[in-house]
């Protein structure tokens, strides 16, 4: 049995403890919006937040997050019950195109725009290097991490 | 009476009949319970509309959305003439039925960068004959003449009390009402279409909502893990199947035609058993393929020159002073993000599919023909695509998941998801090609000699009959249209090979001839097809020609362009003007051009690169324009965002992209040894849509063939090293 928090909600699975985390989110807890894509941590679409950071969860066992807080892009936010800014960046700028790499590109993004600052392009690209798109989405991502940043900051202030 | 426009009014009177089978997913809008006819049920004027009671309008999309926006321009098409905002609609996927057939491919598909060009009127008419339905319906309503009914935001108006009701509003109304016939506008009159609109798929896709075949959830569901043979054909000796039956969750393993399944409650169980298979591959008989040595055969027997003729005009006279190249290009994979993956229920009465597929249109005919069962009784559901690329045109990966669900006997669903190993290696590759032109060229006289024979082998030879199941009429039998359809592949057996093989340059001699291989791997259309290798070639040695007159490059296109090459030259222009290439390159950096014609897209790109040791292949690609002439522009920022996404897929292909086999096995297996250009490494991108009026063309795919000359030609003005094989990196 692992205990974590998902999306702020406690889960408890029964599951052997080197299950990927993925699969667990995936089929235990019916949050399919993490995707697989590699199953070796090499893509970062099965990216989620372990306590705030960018983890794979594709090569995380699910013992390794006992007692631990994940979030999902299911409980991405304002914090408000709101879409988080750079949801409302990622709509506004039109980035998704197949859109499966998404949720990974999202959440990697949420880590980095989440510190607060405003990341310069060379910064924003080398913190979603592990990111990959196949419809190259790259150049998007980035103005609406700027986009996103900016209004996180204003909104801060 | 023209077949378009048979089929569309075939299409239109199909009424609510012709979608009983629909099966909407849960993510996408939900299709009501109301039996179909009834007052409470949706109003289904045409194929492509649908208005429940009091509720939004919804389109539903004939067409595959992978990605490439299509979905979008389609319905923002559709709204025009609705007079609807686009963000009012609400999308579904089309299950498999005929009334979404191709318009050209005569089966239901997406692929070519076609479907607005195809779609551009049928939408639009279907827009206007549902409005002025509902225009009806609001007359009758009010005892108005309908002309005096104003639409306003989507709503209609009534002229006196000013009250304002909504397509949903008037279902009851316009039920029964027959659809008029009605002329769309003129795309000078568009107020939605032609702008920059937010994609339908956003709020999905911006919120891990859109729904993939791999996120396919239905009652009494199992899930299976593949194992595909290394090598095609191969037979499975597996040596602990009580072991890995035993393990938790595991149900069964079953043989397929591929390798192995291992069926459990949950993928997860499923994939944890599978990887402790030990499997004793018996290797097929024959000498294994090496695609090194098939490549040094290519260019071996390209010597000669010969082949079947593809073009040939004058006589080409070389004399001295001609020029020879040879170009190598690898098999590639597609490497969609969303591994392939299928879900089958099949009993014996009836069989359900939930698949993303470009080919929906192919599923029905592949099911029937494993199962037996008739047409009417298999119920194929559509949903996102994690990418398509062509690999998902195919239904490979449906007949894979039917064999396994068959174990199953309806009794439950199997979800199948291949790995990310059995998707690289258990593909259907864009071929390799070699090709070996040789020219002579007289900058100062501009006299242009070519020949150029290409060695490859044929898409259409397996692609023909295994489509025509899809064309023909689903009651034939599948021997019978695999049949028809080797027969037609006879006749256009170079369809792929032809497309953009003529240069477009004013050449007084030139022959272009074809090889054909064979090769055991399967090989398959990959984003641009023939474009990909033929865009290559001719764009590099046009580019040697022009530098070995110490010409420029754009100057050559300038001189040497034909004059019906007046589309691509516009692009050329614009391309050269965007990126100021009377300038120059700032210091340290170089630029390549290149320019090609295809799916009814006129495009051209400048790269800008600087040699760069820290950098993929030694060379940084920083900033890429990009021009397209593609007729009318629909959805101007969809456009766009297939500009950027085709110079990352092109330079993704140009600097890594390759399968090899060596011993009849691929070497390649997942993202580490088959990178992806990444963020880092991926250039800035400036699109740009050249003006244009006429009827709209293709986009999804003119930008890819010319990734890879522009930076293989930026290459050369960088390092004065001529690239001539593909990819850039060796693995």
């Amino acid at each position: 049995m692992t205990t974590f928090k998902t999306n702020g909600r406690s889960a408890t699975v029964n599951v052997p403890p080197d299950t990927p985390l993925l699969w667990v989110l995936r089929e235990e807890l019916q949050l399919p919006g993490t995707k697989f894509g590699c199953g070796k941590g090499l893509c970062g679409a099965c990216t989620v937040h372990v306590d705030g950071q960018p983890t794979r969860s594709c090569v995380m066992p699910v013992a390794a997050v006992e007692g631990r807080a994940v979030t999902t892009i299911e409980g991405l936010g304002d914090g408000r019950g709101g879409l988080h800014a750079l949801q409302r960046a990622w709509m506004e700028l039109n980035v998704t195109q197949c859109g499966y790499c998404q949720s990974g590109q999202l959440m990697a993004a949420a880590a980095l725009v989440d510190k607060g600052g405003e990341p310069t392009e060379a910064e924003i690209r080398a913190a979603m290097n592990g990111n990959l798109c196949r419809c190259g989405t790259y150049q998007r991502v980035v103005a609406a991490i700027q986009q996103a940043s900016r209004a996180s900051k204003k909104a801060a202030a | 009476m023209n077949p378009a426009r048979r089929r569309f009014l075939q299409r239109s009177a199909a009424g609510t009949g012709a979608l009983t089978l629909a099966i909407v997913l849960p993510a996408c809008a939900q299709s009501d319970a109301p039996a179909p006819g009834s007052a409470a049920s949706p109003l289904k004027p045409n194929a492509w509309v649908e208005v429940p009671v009091g509720g939004r309008v919804r389109f539903i999309c004939g067409r595959t959305e992978m990605g490439q926006g299509t979905a979008t321009g389609l319905a923002l098409l559709l709204c025009e003439e609705l007079e609807l905002p686009l963000a009012e609609i609400d999308l579904l996927m089309a299950p498999a039925h005929r009334d979404y057939d191709h318009a050209e491919y005569l089966l239901q598909t997406t692929g070519g960068s076609s479907s607005i060009r195809t779609e551009f009127e049928l939408m639009l008419k279907a827009g206007a004959s549902v409005r002025e339905l509902f225009r009806a319906a609001a007359a009758k309503l009010w005892q108005l003449p309908a002309e005096r009914i104003a639409l306003s935001g989507g709503r209609f108006v009534h002229p006196g009390t000013g009250q304002a009701l909504s397509y949903g509003d008037l279902v009851p109304q316009a039920r029964g009402l027959s659809l008029p016939r009605v002329t769309p506008r003129a795309p000078s009159q568009w107020r939605q279409a032609g702008q920059r609109v937010p994609r339908l798929d956003n709020p999905l896709k911006a919120t891990g909502a859109a729904i993939y075949g791999i996120d396919v959830q239905v009652s009494d569901m199992v899930s299976a893990w593949v194992l595909h043979a290394p090598q095609a054909g191969a037979r499975a000796a597996l040596d602990n199947e009580r072991d890995v039956l035993a393990m938790p969750g595991v149900l069964q393993v079953v043989s397929t035609s591929r390798g192995l399944a291992v069926v459990a409650h949950k993928y997860w169980q499923a994939r944890a058993a599978g990887l402790q298979l030990k499997v004793r591959w018996e290797a097929p008989a024959g000498e294994p393929f090496s695609t090194s040595r098939h490549l040094r055969e290519c260019v071996q027997q390209t010597q000669t020159y010969d082949g079947a003729g593809i073009a040939s005009r004058g006589r080409v006279e070389l004399g001295a002073g001609a020029l020879e190249a040879v170009y190598e290009l690898p098999f590639l994979a597609h490497a969609t993000m969303e591994p392939q993956n299928c879900t089958v229920r099949l009993g014996p009465e009836v069989c359900e599919v939930w698949v993303p597929t470009q080919s929906p249109g192919l599923v029905v005919p592949v099911v029937r023909q494993l199962t037996g069962l008739a047409a009417e009784h298999i119920r194929v559901t559509c949903t996102y695509l994690g990418g398509g690329f062509g690999r998902r045109l195919e239904a490979d990966f449906v007949i894979e998941a039917v064999e396994i669900a068959r174990a199953f006997n309806g009794r439950q669903a199997v979800k199948m998801i291949w790995d990310r190993e059995t998707d690289l290696q258990g593909g259907m590759y864009r071929p390799c090609a070699v090709a070996r032109i040789r020219g002579r060229y007289d900058a100062a006289q501009g006299l242009l000699q070519w020949e150029q024979t290409i060695a490859t082998p044929s898409i259409m030879e397996r692609q023909g009959p295994d489509f025509m199941q899809g064309i023909a009429p689903h009651w034939l039998s599948a021997s019978a249209a695999r049949g028809v359809g080797a027969v037609v592949a006879s006749f256009i057996d170079d369809l792929t090979i032809k497309e953009g093989a003529v240069p477009p340059y004013r050449a007084d001699g030139l022959k272009v001839t074809w090889q054909k291989t064979h090769t055991p791997l399967t090989v398959a259309s990959w984003r641009s097809v023939g474009h990909s290798h033929n865009a290559f070639f001719i764009e590099c040695f046009a580019d040697e020609l022009a530098h070995a007159q110490r010409q420029d490059p754009l100057a050559f296109r300038r001189q040497m362009l034909r004059d019906d090459q007046a589309r691509l030259r516009g692009t050329i222009e614009a391309v050269a003007k965007a990126c100021n290439w009377a300038a120059g390159a700032p210091t340290g950096r170089f630029r390549g051009l290149a320019a090609h014609e295809s799916f009814k897209g006129f495009a051209a790109m400048v790269m800008e690169v600087s040699v760069d040791a820290g950098s993929p292949g030694g060379v940084r690609v920083h900033e890429v324009w990009c021009a397209i002439d593609c007729g009318l522009p629909v959805n101007p920022d969809g456009i766009a965002q297939q500009l950027e996404g085709s110079v990352v897929f092109g330079l993704t292909a140009a600097l890594f992209g390759q399968i090899t086999v060596e011993d009849g096995v691929v070497q390649q297996s997942n993202f580490h040894d088959h990178p992806l250009l990444r963020s880092a490494d991926a250039p800035r991108v400036h699109s740009i849509i050249v003006p244009s009026t006429e009827k709209p063309g293709g986009v999804g795919e003119p930008a890819v063939p010319l990734v890879a000359p522009a930076l293989a030609n930026a290459v050369f003005a960088a390092t004065g090293r001529r690239v001539r094989k593909l990819p850039l990196v060796a693995a």
